[in-house]
């Protein structure tokens, strides 16, 4: 659910009897994190460095917000505050406070003594992350309400990942084998590199270098890139002398005739994104001016927007992501 | 056909300055002698939201006794801001029209000194300031209409909703007492006055012609008629249905369809002709869509006698107007359709954002007798052409068409549906107009 269970009658600050009781009389609505921090040190910690903590904060997210404020963005970049100088993104209690219990996995003693507890399973299954990962445009007469804005559970859903019996949380609260609050994601290189699988042929003939590319999703749970429309991936293969070639993976809009024949809406269009695994494969094929390269150097990025964007008003925001890079000798007689 | 001149025609023979946005300086008496600071809340402090306090209410300016000869003076000043109209409360209303009220209060001043015992110019131009956020006059002209007509213009005054933000002032009450009728207190305009400078205004009036809309029955047959002609579903966004006096009828339909829809109807494989339309339609953007406006001389069978492309951005927003009349005086009616696009890529962030507005007149025979098109680009909201440009038709006994042009600085959301700066608030450039001729010749206006 987008908007997580907010004003609750909670305490998470005590850890001993004593404290408790104290906490109890001077506050009944202390949700912040620093509170939880104070028990739960090394979940805070990692979720401060965390995507989710900067959802409210992060310059691109603010930038947006700055230009066309509204709720629904409240919703899933600051839903457990409702003062903005507070906001602190998606923060321990969005997930982890609902009807004035914390919800866990698994209780003890001292969680008991701290604050009202409840086992709740869902906190490790995709609906839980679905609220702010699966939604549709907002009504605004130019997009198809039908349309998903984000799509990452349906994605997931259709992925060998889900068949496998993993779920959201297996890869992004994973840290070599230990429960993590740090949410690795877009800005984890290493988990980057491990997502999808490339591979580039290069030939020459005919006056034309001709670059093969597959790319096959490998270790992640759903289409490459997910999330936000305006989220899109490019490959690009460029010759030492400086020819250039690039194909960008995205969701592409479009206006289409709504089924009704009455009326024209954004949807997408074509999906040029590579697919979750288990649901195929992205293949495409560039072609460069031979100017007697012997190789092709590659790369793969990721960019959270468009770079045109990034250029004009978020200079110094780190928008663009490395996912791979390489080089390919080219194949065939000069 | 010549047509007679309308209550609601406009513009006129004057100059134009430009403008500040400051406010006029006010005539002496009515500046407010002391307002209280408002109380400065340190940063660090900033109160709880959910705590209602008490709220701070600076005391109300002092507005004194306000008698003929204050109000007499502000009429002088406001009225000489441009040269004098024969035909003053028009120009006033038609300046109302497009939102310029701050323009409007001129001439409602120079209509209330033209007929000192009238108490309309005083009353509208009390409105025009009520618009323009300028409580002088809303309080000089209230006063002043109230003089004029006694109470029944008292009552109106204390029940306009114009006036709603100003009942609680303290003038208000003491504005709206009727006291004995003051006639021909205004004086004559002072001889010595300066005719201000630049080439005259021209008078223009609403775009006007009639309508009548086509039964939904006969449009489906027409949606059919097209989509076979364009390969796409088309979205009919407005229509229009006229008779001769022959009898005939002629069909015209403004009508938009998906480029990609119809790049997709030609494609055998669904997933490979998606990729191939993308790259066709789209490129590094969104798709666009075709827009049209097609005039249909026959349902049985269907017979599309012509189909003009019109442009209004990759996505047409509106209808503005779509009528029919003797617009060129030739003796043949000609349509008249004004269109808005808005195209955002499909980005809700809005980055760069196309706006455009089309004015197009077509002959009886469909083909396009005049085009004028404005376009503005907004990147973050800022619009970056600051040149508006509106045409209406002339409205004297003529059939040439006027240009009305002004800059401006704004936001995209500071501009009315026309793309014209409505906000008196606005950095404003002075108003200008431009005649557009008609050729008998040619049949056509000299272009812009």
């Amino acid at each position: 659910m987008r908007r997580a269970g907010a004003a609750l009658g909670l305490l998470l600050a005590a850890c001993e009897p004593a404290a408790a009781a104290q906490v109890e009389h001077a506050t009944a609505i202390d949700l912040s994190h620093v509170s939880c921090g104070e028990c739960h040190e090394r979940e805070a910690r990692e979720w401060s460095g965390s995507l989710h903590a900067r959802a409210w904060d992060d310059p691109i997210f603010q930038r947006e917000y700055a230009s066309t404020p509204s709720e629904s963005c409240r919703d899933c970049h600051a839903p457990s505050t409702s003062a903005p100088g507070r906001a602190t993104g998606i923060d321990c209690a969005t997930c982890h406070v609902r009807d004035g219990h914390v919800l866990a996995t698994r209780t003890s003693e001292a969680g008991e003594r701290a604050h009202p507890m409840r086992i709740d399973a869902a906190l490790q299954t995709p609906d839980h992350c679905a609220g702010c990962h699966q939604f549709a445009f907002m009504d605004d007469g130019s997009h198809a309400v039908d349309e998903a804005l984000q799509n990452t559970l349906v994605e997931f859903l259709a992925s060998d990942a889900s068949r496998d019996g993993a779920t959201c949380q297996t890869c992004h609260m994973r840290d070599e084998g230990v429960v993590s609050h740090r949410f690795p994601g877009v800005e984890d290189p290493e988990q980057l590199a491990r997502a999808v699988d490339v591979e580039i042929a290069a030939r020459r003939g005919g006056g034309r270098i001709t670059v093969d590319v597959r790319i096959e999703g490998a270790d992640i749970g759903h289409a490459f890139p997910t999330g936000d429309v305006f989220r899109r991936a490019e490959l690009s293969v460029t010759t030492p002398a400086g020819a250039h070639e690039a194909f960008s993976m995205q969701r592409w809009l479009g206006d289409t005739i709504d089924a009704d024949g009455a009326s024209l809406h954004v949807r997408t269009i074509d999906d040029s994104r590579v697919p979750p695994p288990g649901t195929g494969e992205l293949r495409e094929t560039l072609e460069l001016v031979d100017d007697g390269a012997d190789a092709i150097a590659w790369e793969l990025r990721l960019h959270r927007i468009p770079t045109t964007v990034d250029a004009r008003t978020l200079a110094g925001v780190t928008t663009s992501h490395l996912v791979a890079r390489g080089v390919v000798a080219i194949a065939g007689p000069r | 056909m010549l047509r007679p001149l309308r209550a609601l025609a406009v513009l006129l023979a004057i100059a134009c300055t430009p403008r500040s946005r400051e406010p006029e300086e006010a005539a002496p008496v009515a500046v407010p002698e002391e307002v209280a600071p408002a109380p400065v809340v340190p940063v660090s402090a900033q109160p709880d939201p959910t705590i209602v306090a008490p709220v701070a209410v600076p005391s109300p300016p002092e507005w004194g006794v306000v008698g003929p000869a204050e109000i007499d003076e502000l009429l002088h000043e406001l009225a000489a801001k441009m040269a004098t109209s024969p035909d003053a409360a028009e120009v006033a209303a038609g300046l109302h029209e497009l939102g310029l009220h701050r323009d409007s209060e001129t001439f409602y001043a120079q209509a209330a000194l033209a007929d000192a015992a009238a108490w309309q110019p005083v009353y509208d131009l009390a409105r025009a300031g009520a618009k323009a956020g300028d409580e002088t006059v809303v309080h000089f002209g209230v006063r002043a209409a109230v003089r004029r007509g006694g109470a029944r213009i008292a009552k109106r005054a204390s029940g306009d909703p114009y006036f709603r933000d100003y009942r609680a002032a303290a003038w208000f009450d003491d504005a709206v007492r009727v006291e004995a009728p003051a006639v021909g207190e205004a004086a004559a305009p002072s001889e010595d006055t300066p005719a201000p400078p630049g080439p005259p205004l021209v008078a223009v009036r609403k775009l006007g012609g009639r309508t009548q809309t086509i039964a939904k029955p006969e449009l489906a047959t027409i949606v059919a008629a097209l989509k076979e002609r364009v390969l796409a579903t088309p979205v009919i966004h407005g229509s229009l249905q006229s008779t001769d006096a022959a009898g005939n009828v002629a069909r015209w339909v403004v009508y938009e369809f998906s480029e990609f829809d119809a790049c997709m109807a030609t494609q055998t494989d669904a997933k490979a002709g998606k990729r191939e339309c993308r790259k066709k339609v789209i490129g590094d953007g969104r798709a666009c869509n075709q827009q049209g406006i097609a005039l249909v001389t026959s349902l049985d069978p269907v017979t599309i006698a012509a189909d003009e492309r019109i442009a209004a951005t990759c996505r047409l927003r509106k209808v503005e107007h779509i009528a029919i009349d003797d617009y060129d005086g030739d003796g043949n009616d000609e349509v008249l359709v004004v269109v808005r696009g808005r195209f955002d890529n499909g980005d809700s962030r809005r980055e760069w954002v196309d706006y455009a507005r089309e004015v197009r007149f077509l002959r009886g025979d469909g083909t396009t007798q005049f085009v004028f098109r404005k376009e503005q680009q907004a990147f973050d909201g800022r619009v970056q052409d600051t040149a508006s440009k509106l045409v209406r038709p002339r409205s004297v006994e003529s059939h040439d068409l006027v240009l009305l042009a002004r800059t401006f600085e704004a936001e995209l959301d500071e501009l009315d549906a026309e793309l014209w700066p409505a906000d008196d608030e606005l950095e404003l450039g002075p108003l200008t107009t431009e005649v557009l001729a008609y050729d008998a010749g040619t049949d056509t206006w000299a272009a812009p």
